[in-house]
């Protein structure tokens, strides 16, 4: 009965976790969507994570400027030899990278 | 305390080329040019030598100094390469213009060249081994860029920029840096066709744009803020400062970030393109002649370049 208790704990909390992060995930992504609004013309709720800087109109230096206002923003380091393409492809590497 | 500018001078090649005019050869449009590097024409060397624009400038400084070539005690060229890979261009240069002393050398630190020519002419000065250099960065970049690459060709220019740097009470400090690496930026060798090693072909210049854009923008935005803390000093205290012109945007987002007005912040890379070295040089020169620089006034140089390497002075304009 404990065991089970237990394990019916560790479940929830494991959720609870997950939900966490997950709201963390979302926050990083409208952040990031939110600083992409100064670059592009495009309307921001149309922004998804599959979403190209290329679709969204940022030549190559623009993407550098966004990426340096990120880690300004999320205080972390970013290395121009990883290859971003995608919306979603920075908001991994920013929640993989900060703590 | 150790130097002030007493004369600048500068030498471009009469050809211009225009963004329109690449487009013969190249896929690209004057429209990709302007809008990623805000450059709209440069000067290209037809068939005349480096030397001679090197001497034409350094000539000009001299003069603009008030000196003739036999007072200058020591002179220090910034070149990737003249048009000799030896004998060094500050040797050819000093027998064009008649100048006299022996202490000479060249210096190659990429785009940083001037403002490490600087560092090692205040040594010279603070060693009383010299009291009056002349310092010319004279650049023939054109030859080593890959004109089949639209991405890199289409960012060079020629020419050549000098000063004369006398002793001085005036301040004067640098803020220097490198971290080795080669992969970002780089311009391999002639090549090689010697039977006892590995054959070798020449290669033009390599660069990946965003790397480098970022190191730049980080390097001017940190070095200065570290030369003004350094020294006590505020933008505010600052007449102009002098960036390393390789591209507008680059420029406009340093001045940006670090809340620089624009009459503080010139710039000449729409006309010239980057010519390297020669690039602050010549940005002096035009402030000089058009007589916006006061004595006293405090100026700012930063540069990044192949080395990478970055480096940032404080210096007093002495005219």
């Amino acid at each position: 009965m404990r065991a089970l208790l237990n394990g019916v704990n560790n479940c929830l909390l494991t959720i609870r976790i997950q939900i966490i992060l997950k709201e963390d995930i979302m926050m990083v992504f409208d952040k990031v969507v939110e600083m992409l609004a100064d670059y592009t013309d495009v309307d921001t709720e149309n922004v998804t994570e599959e979403s190209t800087f290329d679709d969204l109109g940022l030549d190559s230096l623009d993407t550098v400027e966004l990426i340096m206002g990120i880690e300004d923003e999320f205080g972390v380091s970013i290395e121009m030899s990883s290859d971003f393409k995608t919306v979603g492809s920075v908001v991994k590497y920013i929640e993989d990278n900060m703590e | 305390m150790s130097f002030t500018i007493t004369g600048t001078g500068k030498s471009v090649p009469a050809q211009i080329v225009t963004n329109d005019m690449l487009t013969d050869f190249l896929d690209t449009s004057d429209e990709w040019i302007t809008e990623r590097t805000g450059i709209k024409t440069r000067h290209i060397i037809e068939n005349e030598s480096l030397l001679e624009h090197a001497a034409e400038a350094a000539k000009e400084a001299i003069s603009d100094a008030g000196l003739a070539p036999e007072d200058i005690d020591a002179v220090i060229c910034s070149t990737l390469q003249g048009d000799f890979v030896s004998p060094s261009l500050s040797c050819l240069v000093s027998k064009e213009v008649g100048i006299k002393t022996g202490r000479m050398l060249d210096v190659n630190m990429g785009c940083c060249g001037f403002v490490y020519a600087l560092d090692a002419a205040d040594s010279y000065i603070m060693s009383g081994r010299a009291e009056k250099v002349l310092v010319v960065c004279a650049e023939h970049l054109t030859k080593m860029a890959d004109w089949t690459d639209r991405g890199t060709c289409v960012l060079f220019g020629d020419g050549a920029g000098a000063v004369v740097v006398e002793k001085s009470d005036t301040m004067t400090d640098f803020v220097l840096d490198i971290d080795g690496n080669s992969e970002p930026l780089n311009v391999l060798g002639y090549g090689s066709n010697c039977p006892y090693s590995e054959k070798s072909d020449r290669g033009y210049l390599k660069m990946s744009g965003q790397e480098i854009f970022k190191f730049a923008v980080s390097s001017i935005t940190t070095d200065i803020k570290n030369i003004l803390k350094k020294n006590s000093l505020t933008v505010d205290d600052i007449s102009h400062f002098v960036l390393h012109q390789a591209n507008l945007r680059i420029i406009s987002f340093a001045q940006q970030r670090l809340k620089l007005s624009d009459e503080k912040v010139p710039h000449n890379v729409e006309e010239y393109g980057n010519t390297s070295s020669a690039s602050i040089p010549l940005v002096l020169d035009d402030l000089n002649k058009n007589g916006k620089l006061k004595k006293g006034a405090k100026i700012v140089l930063s540069a990044f370049g192949a080395g990478l390497s970055r480096g940032a002075c404080v210096i007093e304009w002495g005219k």
